[in-house]
């Protein structure tokens, strides 16, 4: 028995975590990662609501963000409406790699079509698109979303 | 009938969302959202029309019982050429089952500056109370119900302004080329008060042409104005087109300007009035030094002048002066010194004349001046630019010179 409480012993303080053993370090996003992690879910949002589905979207969204887009594109989807863009230009209009949260501002022609009215004109428009950013698995993931309201938009 | 479909999931859900209210105005009176699972929009445009309104197709039922609806608005904010204005409630049309309605702005001649507050309803006047509004066939008024099918809420932005006409102009210009550039404008956004939108500058889109030619040169999208400078041939123009864009695309009108290298003008007809005077001033002494200088003192000379469309100012600058006393005697002088200095003041232009000569020595003066031009190019000035030099002569003076004899005399 003394045996097996020794090897039991051995075992366990084997097993502890030195006290001075590093914690686990969160990578910090960089800009250029930000950037191109809006600019990945940007695409695949634009594709989803114009018909393609949401079945790309859980290759970057999560959490909230993908529940909430995954219902939106349903939605959407069962009414026969399609949102699409062209002519898009963007940029990052903020960053914050503390809290992990960017502002992408989007800048394009868009139109609604519906069953009803399949071709309807192109119209310009801007918006500023949120997220909030979180590691996990190796790779950054978009948890969080919401198009801003114009007086909550980034002006740089 | 809309009525009739299942109560749908509340979820605020939106292509663009925005919380309602988020403008500032709330929600109006009789607004009941039951059943309906109140999709909100915010919807960003230049079209004061708001073709991208998507509420606009959305009127029509789902029953044939009774078959019909009549169609509610309520709209805030500049719609009607008033910014901070209300409407009531607006009756928008009837709709038929199972026919489908338009409506937007242009139907009642209305539209967008700024920000417009846009909610739509059906008028539940089949079944009363359904907010706890009204009820079945009382005097009170039955709930305005949220469309259940389209975008009841929609926050509408419409910039359709343009920003302010960039003004481009020459920054410098050379013999062999021209540099263009211009200031930054601001957007300037449209409605007014409470419901002003700007949707702010994006961007300049900006190329040169070159004489007759369409080419596009230099063409490019910039944030900010830069600096262009387009190489030319003599004669040759070439225009800086400008334009500026806010960030809904609404485009400022093409402001051009149009500059050419700079071609040296010719060398105006110079004249100045100098002449040589002398100390001592009737004649001089031979053996002595006599003191010489330009009377007046040479000063700048300065022509304004056009040529080839462009005004010039060309200045002559008194650099040195050569002088020749007549007795073959010469000075070269590179500086101001050369002009001399007017008697008592020494003078650095000095000459001993070693014979006598009763007629008179000729004694002249040629002033050297270095010539730049200066070009004058929409109110700024390029330059200077050297033009050359030239040498323009003084009035000579007959110098007549004695002999000093000495002579013993006898005092007693």
């Amino acid at each position: 028995m003394r045996i097996v409480l020794a090897l039991l012993t051995l075992f366990l303080a084997g097993c502890a975590i030195p006290a001075n053993a590093p914690a686990a370090v969160k990578p910090l996003l960089s800009r250029d990662g930000a950037e191109r992690t809006a600019f990945k879910g940007d695409d695949l949002l634009r594709a989803a609501l114009a018909g393609a589905g949401a079945d790309a979207l859980p290759s970057l969204f999560r959490g909230r963000a993908l529940t909430t887009l995954r219902l939106q594109v349903a939605r959407l989807t069962e009414r026969g409406v399609l949102f699409e863009e062209r002519s898009v230009s963007r940029r990052l209009a903020r960053f914050d790699a503390a809290s992990g949260e960017a502002v992408l501002a989007v800048s394009s022609e868009y139109r609604m079509a519906t069953r009803e009215e399949i071709n309807p004109a192109w119209a310009a428009t801007e918006r500023q698109w949120w997220m909030r950013f979180e590691f996990d698995a190796g790779s950054w993931w978009i948890v969080e979303q919401q198009n801003l309201p114009p007086d909550r938009w980034v002006h740089t | 009938m809309k009525r009739l479909t299942s109560a749908l999931a509340a979820a605020v859900l939106a292509m663009w969302p925005a919380p309602a209210g988020a403008a500032g105005y709330g929600d109006p009176p009789g607004w009941c959202t039951r059943y309906s699972d109140m999709w909100t929009s915010t919807v960003v445009t230049n079209d004061p029309l708001v073709g991208t309104n998507p509420e606009r197709n959305t009127f029509y039922g789902f029953h044939p019982d009774p078959g019909y609806d009549d169609w509610y608005g309520y709209f805030y904010g500049d719609f009607r050429g008033r910014p901070g204005d209300s409407s009531g409630w607006v009756k928008l049309l009837h709709e038929n089952y199972p026919d489908h309605y338009f409506w937007n702005f242009a139907t009642n001649g209305w539209a967008v500056h700024g920000h417009v507050k846009q909610y739509i309803a059906y008028y539940n006047w089949t079944f009363g109370g359904q907010c706890g509004i009204g009820s079945y066939r009382s005097l009170a008024p039955p709930p305005f119900m949220a469309d259940q099918y389209g975008w009841p809420v929609v926050d509408i932005y419409v910039d359709s302004v343009p920003p302010y006409d960039p003004q481009p102009r020459v920054a410098a210009a050379t013999a062999y080329s021209v540099t263009f550039t211009w200031d930054p404008v601001a957007d300037r956004g449209d409605g007014a008060g409470p419901d002003f939108f700007e949707a702010g500058m994006d961007h300049y889109t900006s190329w040169i042409t070159t004489g007759s030619s369409s080419a596009l040169l230099q063409l490019a999208s910039t944030t900010s104005p830069r600096l262009l400078t387009q190489a030319l041939a003599s004669n040759q123009t070439a225009c800086l087109h400008v334009q500026a864009f806010d960030r809904l695309r609404n485009a400022s009108a093409e402001r051009v300007v149009c500059g050419q290298a700079l071609l040296p003008p010719p060398m105006p007809a110079w004249s100045a009035a100098m002449q040589v005077a002398a100390a001592p001033s009737r004649a001089g002494l031979a053996g002595f030094a006599t003191w010489f200088w330009l009377a007046p003192a040479p000063q700048p000379l300065t022509v304004a002048e056009t040529y080839a469309g462009l005004r010039y100012a060309v200045t002559a600058m008194p650099v040195g002066a050569k002088w020749d006393f007549g007795d073959g005697g010469q000075a070269d002088f590179s500086n101001g010194g050369g002009f001399g200095l007017a008697y008592p003041a020494p003078s650095a232009v000095r000459h001993v004349f070693e014979t006598d000569d009763q007629a008179g020595y000729q004694v002249g003066a040629t002033v050297r001046y270095d010539v730049t031009y200066t070009a004058l190019i929409g109110g700024t000035s390029f330059g200077p630019n050297p033009l050359g030099s030239i040498d323009l002569p003084a009035f000579p003076l007959t110098y007549p010179v004695q002999q000093a004899q000495p002579e013993l005399v006898m005092t007693t």
